[in-house]
């Protein structure tokens, strides 16, 4: 096989891989251990629903997914990539909405969406345009020329929610997205993960809300002690979570 | 994107935001000059120490404050997680060394510069027909310096309370070697005698340079290799 239909069968053995595959994953800090073998699948398309109680591991799972964290043990693949072998493809395709905005305090906006796309490769040129409808979407375009220490939380997040979606990634990966949003923002965001599902894009979501995880989930794991309790099509993982939920979490605001 | 150009846009920002924040500058600037005018106060007027005791204190002043700017601006990074967006994005991490090395060397390298003007000022010594040589002196060793100080901020920041005092202590024993050098050299560009002589004599620009030069070298490769495994958590 020449090397071109080698690189040709790899770039479609990738795309046929789920956005992301887990098995036997395994993490320790210190004597704890934090995941004990998950094994999980995200397939492509739609929006993955991650739930259970604080301290299960769930955004340890999403840092390992986006190579931030190492692991233990175990295996785990990014659109059919090895994470460890290939940290920087995998890096290139996804994008991360965490608790931190990622966002440097002292530029503004426009600045830091620059930064960022340097940090990528990726002419501002080329995703100036992008960048400003989505700035638009999220209600900052007026506030792109100011400082980001000047803005609030909500509009923290909302800059980082638009900083994640400018280089189109294949994977966006989101942690409590919607804590910090006002009710016009999450509804925003609730139609911004449809809109990416629509077009066959994945999201992968941890939330404790569960009003928007029944409404997103096209599939859904409860991650309890590290493990993989249940998952399931659409919301089925999320069943009989809600006291739980409430009695952490605290209503909505 | 060339790696060339990455790089120096990646300088570009670091500077941009110093700019901005103007805090890395003037505080290590004002904690060398504290440390100078103290150092001044306690030598008194005699000339003959004044020569031999000021380059030391020049050099105290000058590394402390270094250890004051690496921290501050490692800090700076990790507001807000800008560093783990450096480290999450498609980007080789040791550029990212690269330019926070340059970046870091450029602050200090200014601060230096007017540290020395007040130096001659206090200490009543001209360096200013060695100056090319001063700054060949100051260049060589801050690279070195920055070198394994970026890679010991960004492990120490990370601790509770900013680890700034983990730093130095990690970072001027590393710098040792180093630090003979430039004591020696500094026999030769300030004229003195440090030590009562007993650091092994006066050394010749053409071997601070040779043997600086290779410490950089060894710094930076080995930072390089590093960064990407301090960062990884």
């Amino acid at each position: 096989m020449s090397a071109g239909s080698a690189a040709a069968e790899a770039a479609r053995g990738a795309g046929a891989a789920p956005a992301a595959r887990l098995r036997g994953v395994r993490k320790r800090f210190g004597y704890r251990d934090v995941l004990r073998g998950v094994d999980l699948d995200v397939p492509r398309g739609g929006c993955f629903v991650l739930t259970g109680p604080n301290g299960a591991g769930k955004s340890t799972i999403l840092r390992i997914i986006a190579t931030q964290w190492a692991f233990t043990h175990g295996t785990v693949e990014v659109c059919g990539l090895d994470v460890r072998r290939r940290p920087i493809e995998v890096r290139s395709r996804i994008g991360l909405v965490f608790h931190e905005p990622f966002l440097r305090r002292e530029l503004s906006l426009e600045e830091n969406l620059r930064y960022s796309c340097d940090l990528r490769g990726l002419s501002w040129r080329s995703v100036r345009g992008r960048a400003e409808e989505l700035l638009d979407t999220f209600g900052l375009l007026h506030r792109s020329r100011d400082p980001v220490r000047t803005f609030s939380q909500g509009m923290l997040k909302r800059a980082s929610l638009a900083r994640s979606l400018i280089p189109e990634p294949e994977l966006w990966i989101l942690d409590e997205p919607f804590s910090g949003l006002d009710p016009q923002g999450q509804e925003l965001l609730e139609r911004t993960v449809q809109d990416l599902a629509s077009r066959g894009g994945t999201a992968l979501l941890v939330t404790h809300r569960l009003e928007h995880a029944r409404r997103l989930a096209t599939r859904s794991a409860r991650i309890e002690d590290g493990r993989v309790a249940r998952q399931g099509p659409g919301a089925s993982a999320l069943a009989g979570a809600e006291p739980e939920v409430l009695a952490a979490e605290g209503p909505p605001p | 994107m060339s790696s060339l150009r990455l790089f120096l846009c990646l300088v570009r920002w670091d500077v941009l935001r110093e700019i901005r924040r103007k805090d890395i500058l003037a505080n290590m600037t004002l904690f060398a000059l504290l440390v100078l005018f103290v150092a001044v106060i306690g030598v008194g007027p005699d000339a003959a120490a004044r020569r031999d005791v000021g380059p030391v204190m020049f050099w105290v002043a000058v590394v402390f404050a270094g250890t004051v700017g690496l921290s501050q601006a490692f800090a700076a990074e990790r507001e807000g997680g800008a560093l783990a967006g450096v480290v999450t994005s498609p980007l080789d991490v040791g550029l990212f060394y690269l330019a926070k090395v340059s970046a870091a060397w450029l602050y200090v390298m200014l601060m230096e510069i007017l540290v020395l003007g007040l130096y001659s000022v206090l200490f009543s010594f001209s360096p200013w027909d060695r100056l090319g040589a001063f700054l060949g002196v100051l260049a060589v060793f801050t690279l070195g310096y920055m070198a394994a100080g970026v890679v010991l901020a960004a492990m120490t920041t990370a601790l509770r309370g900013g680890g700034e005092i983990l730093l130095r202590i990690l970072l001027v024993p590393l710098m040792l070697p180093f630090l003979w050098l430039v004591l020696r050299v500094s026999e030769t560009l300030f004229g003195a005698v440090i030590a009562g002589g007993a650091l092994g004599g006066p050394l010749r620009l053409p071997h601070f340079f040779l043997a600086g030069l290779a410490f950089d070298t060894m710094y930076l490769a080995t930072g390089y290799l590093l960064f990407p495994k301090v960062l990884e958590e």
